[in-house]
């Protein structure tokens, strides 16, 4: 009967614990609150780029002959560009550009990243050997640089530009996991699973990789805002995402010379704004996020 | 001591073979092959190149054997200095880049001190009165700052420091060609070097705020204001000299994201650097260019870790054992 109470105690006890550690993940979360704000923000804006186009009629593409770089106004609210497409329509379609090789290519990015490190990490060896010196390779050499040349030559279609900017990025991924595996492998519980006999396949997915999802979501946000930092850039240059088409970044890039600068602020910089908004959001968010998951933070 | 320098160097070079051939699979899949793109010295035009003349170059520089050797060959070259020659000038790649590096040196050389200056400052400073409202500022400050792209900083100061209010120039070195005064200089720098600080101080600074968070709340930083030093001497002295190891380290791995927003802050401002090199020899797809800059800028910064690396290990023994063990 006693052992029955505690038993019982120990199993709510357990529960509770369980409840909390999400609890307490959101209300440290709530505490940030500029986290809070960026979050909110972000989903307007990705639920505004989703929708708007269903609601408004909007044509990022076909150019108004009757008014080439017209100032914001009456038929188009932030006026058009050079040859004559809507500002405001390039913006809610340059953000679903935007927002979408950002968020793909750093999943590319991760599924590439996150393996690499489990495998360097778990089984060392040769192949621990292999994948940090070729890691090594990669962030010895500027991403900017190596994505401006791979582009160069496959080419910068949207499709093209995520998967390279994607294959590009896996370094950040494996460093952090490999560290936080090389730290799991040598705890107990994976040690008696190794002793029971568990297949290494099942230790790295049932034991290690729950270890790691933490440090993975936070950074992942983070990669997210750099990637679209960096298609924005790419295509600043003119060797990213190609007009028609548009982009945060190559709206931006139309807008070079001094004259565009001077006289049509509408052209560059509410694109400028909107990224600056959007890519610290997201920061902030991953600083929020990183506040609230990292227990050792807090301790 | 000895045998640590040795390792280090020993794992640096299957990594530098390796970016040489990744530079050399993505010139092979590049329109010109890499025999074509050393050719170019031999021969002034490649229209006047003939099938004869091509065997003849091809033999002498060995490129008609298998691909292994044909690495080979492309490697000695490199090693020799030859880095091929450019399509669009006909110059040496080598020498473009002698010509055109001291100008990126200088200017991401002096945004870097600028910034690890007013980043140290101002996380010195967070750290000291940590969740203040100074601190909050500062750290705002810092991730927008690392939030905003460096073409719209760059295109914010243009707008209000070239066109509003005409203070400063917007593009170039100089004033003229004939005028390559330091004053003129300096006066063209200003505008870049900030843009490339606003990315930087970001990172610096939280780095900052973090060592000397780890380091102030130490023992013996409080055993020394029990004894009487001042407070400046304690956070200075003893609180930032032991601060600076971690600085370093976030300040030297920043090297290959300084030479990514250097293309970019070149290309805004015309400054005459890598980088603009870089995007020119890409939108005219000057393959030699490209590719020998590309094994250039990656062996420096690679040639920068290893220095840093033995660097560390001199200065601290502790380091120096956890990677020998690794």
């Amino acid at each position: 009967m006693q052992i029955d109470t505690a038993a019982a105690a120990a199993e709510t006890k357990k529960e509770e614990k369980k409840r909390s550690f999400l609890r307490d993940v959101a209300e440290r979360f709530v505490q940030h609150k500029l986290a809070v704000v960026s979050a909110v923000l972000l989903v307007i804006e990705v639920l505004l780029i989703i929708f708007l186009p269903m609601i408004l009629k909007l044509d990022p593409i076909t150019s108004d002959f009757m008014a080439f770089e017209s100032a914001p106004g009456k038929g188009h609210i932030l006026g058009t560009d050079d040859v004559g497409r809507d500002v405001f329509a390039r913006l809610v379609y340059g953000g679903r550009v935007s927002l979408s090789v950002g968020f793909c290519s750093s999943i590319i990015s991760l599924l590439i990243g996150v393996p690499l490190g489990l495998i360097a990490g778990y089984y060392r060896g040769a192949a621990e050997i292999i994948i940090l010196r070729a890691s090594e390779i990669f962030s010895a050499i500027p991403s900017m640089i190596l994505i401006l040349v791979v582009v160069s030559i496959t080419g910068t279609s949207i499709v093209t530009l995520t998967c390279v900017m994607g294959v590009m990025g896996w370094t950040g991924f494996t460093k952090m996991i490999y560290g936080s595996v090389l730290s799991a492998r040598e705890k107990e519980y994976v040690e008696a699973a190794r002793a029971i006999g568990e297949k290494d396949r099942s230790i790295l997915v049932r034991y290690i990789l729950p270890n790691t999802v933490t440090p993975i979501l936070i950074s992942f946000t983070f990669h997210i805002a750099s990637a679209i930092l960096q298609e924005s850039g790419l295509s600043f240059l003119g060797l990213g995402v190609q007009p028609p088409q548009a982009s945060w970044g190559n709206i931006l890039n139309g807008a070079q010379s001094i004259s565009v600068l001077t006289y049509q602020p509408w052209r560059w910089i509410p694109a400028g704004i909107l990224l600056l908004i959007t890519v610290s959001a997201i920061n902030f968010v991953g600083d929020g996020l990183r506040d609230a998951l990292d227990v050792s933070y807090h301790r | 001591m000895k045998k640590f320098i040795i390792k280090r160097i020993l794992i640096s070079i299957p990594v530098f073979l390796g970016i040489t051939l990744l530079v050399y699979v993505l010139a092979s899949c590049a329109p010109g092959s890499p025999a074509e793109m050393l050719m170019g010295g031999e021969v002034n035009d490649l229209s006047e190149m003939t099938p004869e003349k091509y065997v003849e170059v091809e033999a002498k520089l060995g490129l008609d054997q298998p691909v292994i050797v044909q690495y080979g060959k492309w490697l000695l070259q490199l090693l020799q200095g030859n880095l091929g020659t450019s399509y669009r000038t006909k110059d040496a790649v080598l020498e473009m880049i002698m010509s055109r590096i001291g100008s990126t040196v200088l200017l991401t050389l002096s945004a870097t001190c600028l910034s690890a200056v007013i980043a140290i400052v101002l996380g010195i400073m967070s750290a000291y009165k940590p969740y203040s409202l100074w601190d909050y500022i500062s750290s705002a400050f810092s991730f927008i700052g690392a939030s905003m792209p460096n073409f719209f900083i760059g295109m914010l100061l243009i707008y209000f420091f070239a066109v509003k209010v005409k203070i400063l120039p917007s593009s170039g070195m100089y004033d003229s060609a004939r005028d390559t005064s330091l004053p003129s200089l300096l006066k063209h720098m200003i505008l870049p070097m900030t843009t490339l600080c606003f990315q930087q101080i970001g990172s610096i600074l939280r780095q900052t705020r973090g060592s000397m968070l780890d380091v102030l709340g130490s023992d013996f930083i409080r055993t020394s204001r029990a004894q009487g030093v001042g407070e400046v001497l304690v956070v200075l002295r003893h609180g930032l000299r032991n601060a600076l190891i971690p600085i370093l380290t976030v300040l030297m791995g920043m090297l290959p994201f300084i030479i990514s927003g250097a293309v970019i802050t070149e290309q805004i401002f015309s400054w005459p650097g890598l980088g603009s090199l870089m995007v020119q020899s890409i939108n005219s797809r000057d393959y030699p260019v490209i590719m020998g800059m590309t094994v250039f800028i990656s062996a420096v910064v690679l040639l920068s870790n290893l220095l840093l690396d033995v660097a560390y290990g001199i200065a601290d023994p502790r380091i120096r054992h956890s990677r020998n063990r690794s």
